[in-house]
């Protein structure tokens, strides 16, 4: 099954083809899998699996799904999908937290002005209406859904747009409602919702995204006409033309090129005159500068009907600068989806509480201060508020990393994005919104995301010495040329000098090539909220890790069963029962073991009397048996005692830092199961890529040093060298150990962390580096956030540093040999007006070309 | 040569046209999704499946 998940897409279809028509004839076991499995449906590798008829799932969702596009001839959807299918784990992640609500988005859509959808009535009776569509991933999902629409009745046109993953509905009320397409498209995981953002929020920025596309047309337009009246002139003027001609060509090249600077390039002047107002330096100053300049010029040149005009450089200096603004704009456009998409782990729906007792569903945007909702388990709050009524279990580990549910009863204060695990509780919420924590930390990662990097202010203030500089070579250049040779060749000069010097390829360079990195880290899920730490990571240094949730999985996970088989269905049929880090790991470990025989006994196995046992374990009586699971001590309150032959195991279990579980039926000891966290997957493999890339390794981590220990030796074994090795530190000492290693240390230290014991030693370290997973406040501390939740995306940042550095250099160097050569010559007068204008913007070409052929964050770099 | 005159104007006018036509499709919105309509193109009633079986 591994190797399907990995073959080509057309190879999987036929596989898959001739799977069906196997399965039809013989019905195999259900597979005993006792490694990770591709799941046939989402393609998600897990370890928990569902199987039927040589289809592997990961859960009966999946399962389901492909049932259901089966059965409606849509098989074809496998083929479409694109290749080894890595679904986005975070999305799958929204998709599971969502399964809960999906009913009630279901319901909720039955009343579209409730939940505050527009609705747009056509002429002939139909309606429209635009909706978020989640779980979409690929090209298939859009075919999947769009192809759904004959069978839907009453559904005239379904259009799905990947690119703000939103459907367009069209349909006719009289027949159908959204709710229905709804209830449709839910068992194959895509959740239809009310649009997201704002509306207006939405609205300006496909606003923007048009003006943007017009401008660049313009441009384009007066750019390509300036340039061939350019092209007519440069020709005329070597083969001779005539007077009225050339003065024809001249006014028409002229209004060409004022429109250019006055239409699209009006943005550059409008963000000048504000930068002034406010004093502060701004690119656009030397490039407002240089606009009005070659209009000032190319006007006298017109009237006065001698020396140069630029007006076709002037419209394509416009039209670069254009292009590359609308880049910009377009990677902070992806940067803020990717963002959206992150902080949507909270429910778009929630249910409020009317004064008369009554439930409503509604759309958590619309929430107020005040207002009771219901949060059920599995739900995710809302917002932030006070429990009023209940009592049950949070599980915060989006807060503070930390894995054991927090307990929380009447009158306390809980936080938007925890998720309710055990009952239902009702809350009073206090603030919602953007005040909010949630919404607060998405405003300081959005604001960061639009701060102005150190690079792109460094090369501002390079382009703004750069125009000082021309402006008094230029001076310079005529008042010499006036002195020996008139006023004529001293124009013509300084003309030459003024076109080719132009500062827009320095000014260009370092933010558009941060720009593009940034935009392309944030498609592998890296966020960077300062483009300083793409500099400081470049060269290699001291990089500290965290343990748990960093090095390792930060989960419990069953390492060895030394026992009976009895006791694994008896420990199954107990801790499914139970919500807790250990149980859970129990119960994941115990179903790959179950055969389908055992199966069918466990069904019909009863468990009673649960009991946990706070700190201890748990007990309970199944088909009339007692069984015990937790610790010695559970063991001894219960009087019983361990034999010599068990002693020998709990010894190996202890050496190896992991925790034992015991498991005794009436009263006999079964099975000693011992849990322990896990290694990352990728934890060696980019351990090892790191310190061969020279980079120093350091363990700094919280836990008992024995555990630490261990794990260091475990790593270790993989040839890998750590520098330092520090357990038992307190957020404090983490601080200290950072700042000692800065102070000691001449190069980069990195600590990559999560949750909020790291969160100040991140902000002390010259890089933090917060892994997914991790607390809110600790991803404010840090610059960089990886939410692909992998250690491979550290390797990748240092690489993607290293050549995001290496283009900048390059472009910076590349723009300033080229301006000064032209320079002098220009001054020597070696170079007339029209070579001028031909190579200016051949510099900013060259400059835009280094961006983006630059290699930073290529998508090939992932795999 | 004055011919120029004429055809000038003509060529920019027909060009404006040509750029009008193009802001009113960006300014209609045609332009705001790149990604959804080259794949629907592909959408036939063929099955892909049993085309790929029956090789």
């Amino acid at each position: 099954m591994i190797a399907l998940g990995k073959s080509t897409v057309s190879e999987r279809s036929v596989e898959n083809h001739d799977e069906l028509r196997a399965s039809s004839k013989t019905c195999t076991q259900p597979r005993l899998a006792s490694h990770e499995a591709v799941c046939d449906h989402c393609g998600l590798v897990s370890t928990s699996i569902v199987s039927s008829n040589d289809h592997v799932f990961c859960c009966h969702g999946c399962m389901g799904a492909f049932a259901l596009i089966h059965q409606m001839g849509l098989d074809d959807y496998y083929a479409l999908r694109e290749g080894a299918v890595s679904v986005d784990v975070a999305g799958a992640d929204t998709i599971f937290k969502q399964k809960a609500p999906t009913l009630a988005a279901i319901e909720m859509l039955k009343d579209l002005e409730a939940a505050g959808v527009d609705v747009h009535q056509t002429s002939d009776g139909l309606c429209e209406v635009r909706l978020t569509v989640e779980g979409l991933h690929c090209a298939a999902c859009s075919w999947l859904i769009e192809r759904m629409q004959p069978t839907l009745p009453g559904v005239h046109s379904a259009q799905v747009r990947m690119n703000d993953r939103s459907i367009h509905l069209v349909y006719d009320p009289k027949k159908t409602n959204p709710s229905k397409v709804a209830s449709r498209l839910a068992p194959l995981g895509y959740l239809l919702l009310p649009q997201h953002r704002d509306r207006a929020d939405q609205s300006t920025n496909r606003h923007q995204q048009r003006e943007h596309l017009i401008a660049i047309a313009v441009a384009a337009f007066l750019a390509a006409n300036a340039m061939w009246i350019g092209v007519a002139l440069y020709a005329g003027e070597a083969t001779g033309m005539l007077i009225e001609h050339a003065y024809f060509f001249r006014w028409i090249g002229t209004i060409l090129g004022v429109m250019a600077a006055i239409f699209p390039g009006r943005v550059f002047f409008r963000s000048a005159i504000n930068a002034v107002r406010t004093r502060t330096a701004h690119v656009d100053i030397p490039i407002a500068i240089a606009l009005a300049m070659g209009i000032v010029g190319s006007l006298f040149g017109t009237i006065y009907g001698n020396g140069q005009i630029y007006f076709d450089s002037l419209a394509s200096l416009v039209l670069l600068l254009r292009i590359g603004r609308y880049i910009q704009f377009r990677s902070q456009y992806v940067v803020g989806l990717s963002l959206e998409k992150l902080f949507r782990w909270t429910n778009a729906m929630t249910t409020r509480v009317a004064e008369d007792g009554s439930l409503h569903t509604v759309a958590a945007s619309q929430l107020k201060p005040r207002d009771i909702v219901v949060v059920q388990p599995g739900e995710t709050l809302p917002s932030d508020g006070l429990v009023v009524q209940g009592r049950s279990h949070l599980n915060v580990s989006w807060l503070t990393g930390e894995s054991v549910p927090q307990s929380i009863s009447v009158g306390d204060r809980i936080v938007g994005g925890t998720m309710n695990i055990e009952s239902p509780i009702q809350v009073c919420i206090t603030e919602c919104g953007k005040q909010s924590r949630l919404g607060q930390l998405e405003e300081v990662i959005r604001n960061a995301a639009g701060d102005r990097t150190p690079l792109v202010r460094a090369a501002d203030k390079i382009a703004k010495w750069f125009v000082v500089t021309v402006l008094l070579l230029a001076v310079g250049c005529w008042v010499g040329w006036f002195w020996l040779k008139g006023p004529t060749t001293a124009t013509m000069h300084t003309v030459s000098l003024l076109t080719i010097a132009c500062p827009c390829a320095i000014a260009l360079a370092a933010p558009l090539v941060i720009t593009i990195a940034i935009g392309r880290a944030a498609r592998q899920q890296i966020w960077i909220r300062d483009g300083q730490c793409l500099e400081r990571l470049a060269k290699p240094g001291l990089i500290l890790f965290d343990k748990t949730g960093t090095l390792t999985e930060g989960n419990m996970k069953v390492q060895q069963w030394s026992g009976s088989p009895s006791s694994i269905r008896c420990a199954l049929a107990v801790e499914s029962q139970l919500n807790h880090p250990i149980a859970k790991a129990i119960c994941e470990y115990a179903r790959l073991q179950v055969t389908e025989r055992s199966q069918f006994e466990l069904q019909n196995m009863v468990s009673e009397n649960i009991r946990s046992i706070e700190g201890l374990g748990v007990s309970a009586v199944v088909n009339g048996a007692d069984i015990l699971i937790g610790s010695e001590q559970l063991l001894r309150s219960h009087n019983i005692y361990i034999a010599m032959e068990w002693s020998a195991i709990l010894e190996r279990v202890l050496q190896d830092g992991m925790t034992p579980v015991w498991i005794a039926i009436d009263g006999v000891i079964e099975a000693i199961v011992s849990v322990s966290d896990s290694l990352r997957t990728d934890t060696v493999e980019s351990l090892k890529a790191l310190q061969a890339k020279g980079w120093k390794l350091g363990i700094l981590s919280g836990d008992r040093q024995e555990v630490v220990d261990y794990w260091r030796r475990r790593i270790e074994s993989n040839g890998i060298i750590f520098e330092k090795t520090i357990g038992e530190a307190s957020p404090e000492q983490k601080v200290d150990t950072v700042r000692l290693s800065r102070e000691n240390e001449k190069h980069t230290v990195v600590f990559v962390g999560d949750g909020i014991n790291d969160a100040a030693a991140l902000a002390v370290a010259d890089v933090g580096i917060a892994i997914r997973g991790g607390s809110e406040i600790s991803l404010r501390a840090a610059p960089i956030y990886v939410a692909s939740n992998r250690l491979r995306s550290i390797e990748q940042l240092v690489d993607a540093s290293s050549s995001t550095l290496r283009t900048i250099q390059k472009c910076f160097g590349i723009s300033l040999v080229y301006n000064s050569i032209t320079i002098s010559l220009a001054v020597v007068g070696l170079i007339h007006p029209l070579i001028a204008a031909i190579f200016m913007p051949i510099s900013g070409l060259t400059v835009l070309g280094l961006a983006i052929a630059g290699n930073s964050f290529e998508k090939n770099k992932t795999s | 040569m004055s011919v120029l005159y004429i055809t000038l104007p003509i060529a920019l006018l027909m060009g404006a046209i040509g750029l009008y036509a193009c802001v009113r499709c960006i300014a209609a919105g045609q332009y705001d999704d790149l990604e959804s309509p080259a794949l629907r193109i592909l959408q036939d009633d063929v099955e892909i499946q049993s085309k790929k079986s029956s090789e």
